[in-house]
């Protein structure tokens, strides 16, 4: 105890390094559309991390949602099999497919932690 | 010793709220067989007034197709920023999906509801799927659809 401040020292840093993270993950509401509890957390550095256990379509056929895409009001394109997502593309389309999970990290939309990243498995 | 302990109780307050401030939930989707293709499903949250929070997860990658999720469009004007990093493949009928996210622990039972806006193609639309109350007590509880999930459960 004559030397106490190389310990104060280590306890300083040891909260900056745990507790910073922490604060990190508090919302503080500026500006984020749709904020709610939590900032979301995920860093965009982590989202290398991120995996979706299943990466096929259990669909195995999205082109078969252009027909129908067709009969609602796109008649004089043909139904080929493409998979051009410009085809047809209402006013979403245009503004294109959102991100893959993996690809980036979730919205920063108040509702996801900063623990694990989101995951998805199809059985 | 009063200020090693002050920092010893700084780090601790610090560090516990990073602990509990989320936890990971699983999402467990089942699907009817209805004999169709693959599903699209929008999983996203409402507070207790009914406004539009945010989105947990998209099945369906095309934007295109977004429309006809029409609870979910009509809440967020189909912005794909609202589903990026969140957005998977459309599930197949009677398939189960399982999706496991670190969710807020502020958002149970604190007027939360979780909705799953569902649609076919070739079939009909199924806005507001389900809708269940984000509580405590309703996990691992399994909530049925109504046209095309069989059931939805969260743990």
């Amino acid at each position: 105890m004559k030397q106490p401040f190389p310990l104060i020292l280590a306890a300083t840093a040891l909260a900056a390094l745990l507790g910073l993270p922490a604060l990190a993950a508090i919302d503080l509401g500026l500006g984020r559309h749709g904020a709610g509890p939590l900032a979301g957390g995920v860093a965009a550095g982590d989202a290398d991390l991120i995996r979706v256990g299943s990466d096929h379509d259990d669909d195995e056929d999205d082109d078969d949602h252009d027909r129908r895409g067709h009969r609602r009001g796109h008649n004089d394109h043909d139904d080929d099999d493409d998979d051009d997502d410009d085809d047809c593309a209402g006013a979403a389309g245009r503004r294109g497919n959102p991100a893959p999970a993996g690809s980036v990290a979730p919205p920063a939309n108040g509702l996801f932690g900063n623990g694990a990243p989101p995951r998805a498995v199809t059985n | 010793m009063k200020p090693l302990l002050a920092a010893l109780a700084l780090t601790t307050a610090l560090t516990l709220p990073g602990l509990a401030l989320a936890r990971p939930v699983t999402l467990t989707t089942t699907l009817n067989a209805y004999g169709g293709d693959g599903a699209y499903l929008a999983y996203y949250v409402t507070d207790a007034t009914g406004a539009y929070v945010g989105s947990l997860w998209m099945a369906g990658g095309k934007s295109k197709y977004y429309e006809h999720l029409s609870d979910w469009y009509a809440a967020t004007g189909g912005d794909p920023a609202q589903i990026n990093g969140i957005t998977g493949a459309s599930v197949g009928a009677g398939r189960d999906l399982e999706i496991t996210l670190d969710l807020a622990d502020a958002l149970f039972d604190a007027g939360y509801t979780l909705h799953v806006d569902a649609a076919v193609e070739d079939m009909r639309d199924s806005p507001n799927e389900i809708a269940v109350p984000l509580t405590s007590a309703g996990l691992g509880r399994a909530v049925p659809g109504r046209r095309y999930i069989a059931s939805l459960t969260y743990r």
